[in-house]
């Protein structure tokens, strides 16, 4: 098999899996319960005429069938209807949250890997030395606790004890004129849950790293570098670390996922307004679009991601069969 | 552990009483704001929230404290707590349609077991008040203090059941039925468990009828969506006691809703077995309800209401149990916060009335809240929090006291008359005239008619818009009387139908360019969020704050001058504000004054213009004059000469007159001499005929 029809053939299976996942998303939310009406309509008692009315315009008394197809077609061209809750097109409030998910899983994901592979390359180089030690009880510590809670404890230290960073938000109030204390007063606010999904990322990224690493630095190839007299620092980085590289490479597609999922939690106890709060509160609402179009776009950029590792793998590792 | 409870418990306590019980209306300033600024400062995280209030980061804040954060704020120096009662209340449910529980004295006697000193101080550890009727107090006039009360008594709750028939009379330690004689069967408990408080409640109540000899079944402890699909939703409704609750609205038509017979669906037509899923059925109750439905005085509904509790006492459908109370804080630079009834300190009427300590007027409240807000389109903003901002951009026809829910206040409408109505189909309904404010202007500076209103309540209508639906749904008819003056037409007769068409009022000018554009309209990005309420909007950063600024031309802005005097610093401010007057006086003098010199400037400006111009076309005469002088002096010459000659030819003719009057005088003595001579001649021969005759 040629390596363009092993592209195609992960592209077609990608295909396949995201309309299975849009299906998915669609029979979750006709089954939970709840109305919408009721939400809508909290605190007051309509006329059945004007239940009617909500009911036709969100086309909820249609057939399953076709609203289904009707889903389908405006996900597809994401158009992702208006909330129930705030009556607003859900595309543009996605488009709203989503540069400050972007920026605190970005800052955070980058220190992580900066660090953690760092650390980790180092930790497993110094095997058993009182810094590997440390590190990867540290490390243990941090991948192990919750980030809410972790996310508390930022709070508390360094926004009330200290008093040296913002308890909430992403701004001033009101924020600064000047575009560069625009900028600091922005980091200053990134600090604490930037600071909190790093180092529930972290830990993992060392661990792993030094564990790849660890498992290279005991192959064959590296004894035969030392043999050869390749010096210490080339064997780590040009032998043991190219090689520990592959799972890493997996490793950044496949975490961003899964940090949507972190940003949640962070997102909510930082009060910072991304996405992922955004699922938050659509879930406390029953707001069936927006949860629809989170879930869809997460279920998007897991798949898409699998994807680009799979023709990642496919060019980088020559042992891939196609 | 038990002390502290009790510390605990007396503190909360002793700071709970006053609030609810002390009413005072002097209490709130009608006049306001009296900050200057206001910053809604969005906390998704209630602990930081708090942590900021502790700091100082923000003033108030707008969530319940938990008890551990009400020991800490307690002991916190620079935070103030209050408390007050929710618009709300937990109750034993009784299913009226199954037996046992069918047997009003089966109820009572569930009724007298129920320990509500225990539960308030056990349970409730000072958060929350023992309730007899179902009108909590918080409803203020329409709760009834004269019902039947059911004192808590195992002796008269086995004396009840005694009177049912419910009697053990095989002395095996278990009731028997007064009807099949055998032993009683197993009375079904749902108690929820998402709740701790009703569910130790509940508990104690089963326990307290088993050992009465009442068999109880499981003590089925569920969860509220598993009590939905068995207490509501069952046409058989398998079920015998459960604990309720509800929230509730600022009107007592709850009453008839929970418990009018129409309000129950025992084959759950509709999709459950309705409000009154007990199943409650009673005819003399029903008139009372549908009286309380109908009534279009205060006074009516108030008798109704009184009567439907009194019923419900008696008949114990429900068993009601608690109100919960909550605490709230904020710092203590601030004051004239107004603890207002369902809401606490956080009211509307805080922001409205607070300023700092020791400052009469001004400062920045920065309030915390812990949701982000949703649109700030007043048409389809649904959230709470969206409201928490809203309230105070917009107006409404009127208020309602603060202490007393059932105390309207005029405020837009600063009075209104309510009179019986027949449509023309012959639907007898209620007519509301409402006589507004004269003085009132739009965050544009657009005066406020009646005219606004009417189109508030007829775009409604004609949009169909669902966050107004039940509000607008009785309004027949809406005629502008004039510009001051509306009559809105109901099909209802309910004195609450009042209170459904309280709506903010919407500014014409700029909704009727919105048109079918509601849904998607953003008044923030098209910088049109314009209201007539104390608050001018500034600024909104979404998930962040929302900034407003106190409205300087609100027809209730208060004329912050005097506020907060002695008597002697009172004298002195008049004085100075005598002097204010005069000093005002003269510069409104020197204005005019100005004025008339600007005018006489500009006249003379005007004037001398003119003059120029009359100037310069003056030169232009008098050098025309000059050469018409010239010629007129040549011509004058030449006239003199003419003259000279003329002079010189009259002497002549003088000299010839002179010798021709000569000549004529001598001529006319000689005629006059041949006259006298002939009339000489002539009477000679006369005479000498006449002789000769």
């Amino acid at each position: 098999m040629s390596l363009k029809r092993y592209i195609l053939k992960r592209t077609l299976y990608s295909i396949v899996l995201l309309f299975f996942a849009l299906t998915l998303n669609f029979i979750i939310f006709r089954m939970a319960p709840g109305n919408p009406i009721q939400i809508v309509a909290s605190g007051v008692r309509l006329k059945p005429e004007m239940v009617e009315r909500l009911i036709e315009l969100w086309g909820l008394n249609e057939p399953l069938h076709v609203q289904y197809i009707r889903y389908l077609k405006s996900t597809l061209t994401w158009d992702f209807g208006y909330s129930y809750n705030s009556l607003e097109p859900v595309g543009r409030e996605i488009m709203e949250r989503l540069p400050n998910t972007l920026l605190l899983m970005g800052v955070s994901l980058f220190f992580a890997i900066v660090f953690g592979t760092v650390f980790g390359v180092y930790a497993a180089y110094k095997r058993g030395s009182l810094f590997d030690l440390t590190t990867v009880t540290v490390s243990l510590f941090s991948y192990a606790l919750p980030t809410f809670w972790m996310g508390l404890l930022m709070i508390y230290v360094g926004g009330y004890l200290f008093g040296m960073f913002p308890l909430a938000g992403t701004m001033s109030r009101p924020p600064p004129l000047d575009p560069i204390m625009r900028i600091f007063d922005l980091a200053w606010h990134l600090f604490l849950p930037g600071l909190t999904l790093f180092l529930f990322q972290y830990g993992g990224w060392l661990l792993m790293m030094r564990s790849t690493l660890l498992e290279a630095l005991h192959e064959d190839y590296i004894t035969t570098a030392r043999a050869k007299g390749v010096a210490e620092r080339g064997v780590l980085f040009k032998h043991a670390f190219r090689n520990a590289m592959l799972p890493l490479v997996t490793n950044i597609a496949l975490q961003i996922p899964g940090l949507l999922n972190g940003a949640i939690l962070t997102e909510t106890v930082f009060s910072w307004r991304g996405l992922g709060l955004y699922t938050w509160s659509a879930i406390q609402f029953t707001d069936y679009p927006v949860l629809q179009a989170v879930f869809y776009i997460f279920a998007l950029v897991t798949i898409v991601c699998n994807l680009i590792v799979d023709i990642v793998y496919g060019y980088i590792d020559p042992r891939i069969q196609y | 552990m038990k002390k502290t409870k009790v510390i605990l418990l007396v503190l909360l306590v002793s700071m709970i009483i006053p609030s609810i019980l002390v009413m005072a209306e002097d209490e709130v300033e009608l006049t306001g704001p009296w900050a200057d600024e206001l910053f809604f400062k969005i906390y998704l995280n209630p602990e930081a929230e708090y942590l900021a209030l502790k700091t100082g980061d923000i003033n108030l804040m707008d969530w319940e404290l938990p008890a551990e954060k009400v020991t800490d704020a307690l002991a916190d120096p620079n935070l103030v707590t209050d408390s007050t009662a929710d618009l709300g209340y937990y109750l034993i449910d009784i299913n009226c349609q199954r037996w046992p529980t069918s047997d009003v004295h089966f109820r009572r006697a569930l009724a007298h077991l129920v320990d509500k000193a225990r539960i308030e101080t056990d349970i409730l550890q000072g958060f929350g008040y023992a309730l007899d009727s179902q009108v909590p107090v918080v409803l203020g006039d329409w709760a009834n203090p004269d019902i039947r009360t059911y004192e808590y008594s195992a002796a008269l709750a086995a004396a009840e059941l005694d009177l049912g028939g419910f009697t053990d009379t095989d002395a095996d330690g278990i009731r028997n039925d007064p009807i099949t004689g055998e032993n009683m069967a197993d009375v079904l408990f749902f108690i929820r468990i998402d709740d701790p408080e009703r569910k130790q409640a509940g508990e104690w109540l089963a326990a307290e009828l088993k050992a009465l000899g009442v068999p109880i079944e499981g003590e089925l402890a569920v969860e509220r969506s598993v009590c939905s699909a068995a207490v509501m939703d069952t046409p058989a409704g398998e079920w015998n006691v459960y604990t309720g609750g509800w929230g509730l609205g600022r009107d007592p038509d709850h009453l008839a809703d929970f418990y009018h017979s129409k309000e129950f669906d025992p084959e759950c037509v509709g999709g459950w077995r309705g409000y009154n899923y007990p199943g409650f059925v009673n005819s003399t109750f029903d008139v009372w309800a549908d009286l309380l439905k109908s009534a279009s005085t205060f006074e009516d509904a108030k008798e109704a209401a009184f009567m439907c509790q009194e019923i419900l006492a008696e008949q114990v459908p429900g068993i009601p149990m608690y109100g919960h109370i909550g605490v709230k804080a904020y710092r203590v630079e601030w004051t004239g916060l107004v603890n207002a009834v369902g809401t606490g300190i956080n009211s509307w009427w805080s922001t409205y009335n607070m300023h700092p300590v020791g400052q009469d007027y001004g400062g920045r409240i920065e309030y915390g809240i812990k949701s982000d807000i949703e649109t700030l389109n007043v048409m389809t903003a649904a959230w709470t929090y969206t409201w928490e901002v809203l309230d105070k951009i917009y107006e409404t026809p009127y208020t309602n006291n603060p202490y007393d829910l059932a105390d309207d206040w005029g405020w837009l409408a600063e009075s209104w008359e309510i009179e019986d109505w027949v449509s023309p189909t012959g639907v007898p309904g209620i007519k509301i005239t409402f006589h507004f404010v004269e003085d009132a202007i739009w965050h544009d500076d657009v005066p406020f008619t009646a005219e606004d209103m009417e189109f508030t309540y007829n775009y409604i209508m004609e949009q169909g818009i669902p966050r107004y639906a039940s509000s607008t749904q009785f309004i027949e008819d809406v005629v502008l009387v004039d510009d001051y003056t509306l009559e809105v037409y109901q099909s209802t007769t309910s004195f609450f139908a009042f209170h459904y068409i309280n709506i903010p009022v919407l500014p014409k000018h700029i909704w009727e360019n919105v048109g079918d554009d509601w849904q998607d309209y953003d008044p923030v990005a098209e910088g049109e969020l314009i209201g007539l309420g104390p608050w001018k909007f500034v600024d909104y950063v979404a998930g962040e704050y929302v900034h407003l600024v106190a409205n300087e031309d609100y027809w209730k802005f208060p004329d912050r001058f005097y506020q907060g005097l002695s008597m002697a610093e009172l004298q002195q401010a008049k004085s100075l504000s005598m002097l204010r007057a005069q000093l005002e006086a003269a510069n409104a003098a020197t204005e005019e004054q100005a004025e008339t010199i600007s005018e006489l400037s500009s006249q003379f400006t005007a004037f001398q213009a003119s003059a120029l111009d009359l100037i310069g076309s003056s030169v232009d005469s008098i050098g025309d004059l000059a050469d018409n002088i010239d010629s007129l002096d040549s011509n004058i010459g030449t006239l003199d000469t003419e003259i000279a000659s003329l002079n010189s030819d009259i002497s002549g003719l003088e000299s010839q007159t002179s010798t021709l009057q000569a000549g004529l005088s001598s001529a006319s003595n000689i005629g006059y001499a041949s006259i006298a001579i002939a009339i000489l001649i002539g009477a000679v021969a006369i005479f000498m005929a006449r002789r000769e005759t």
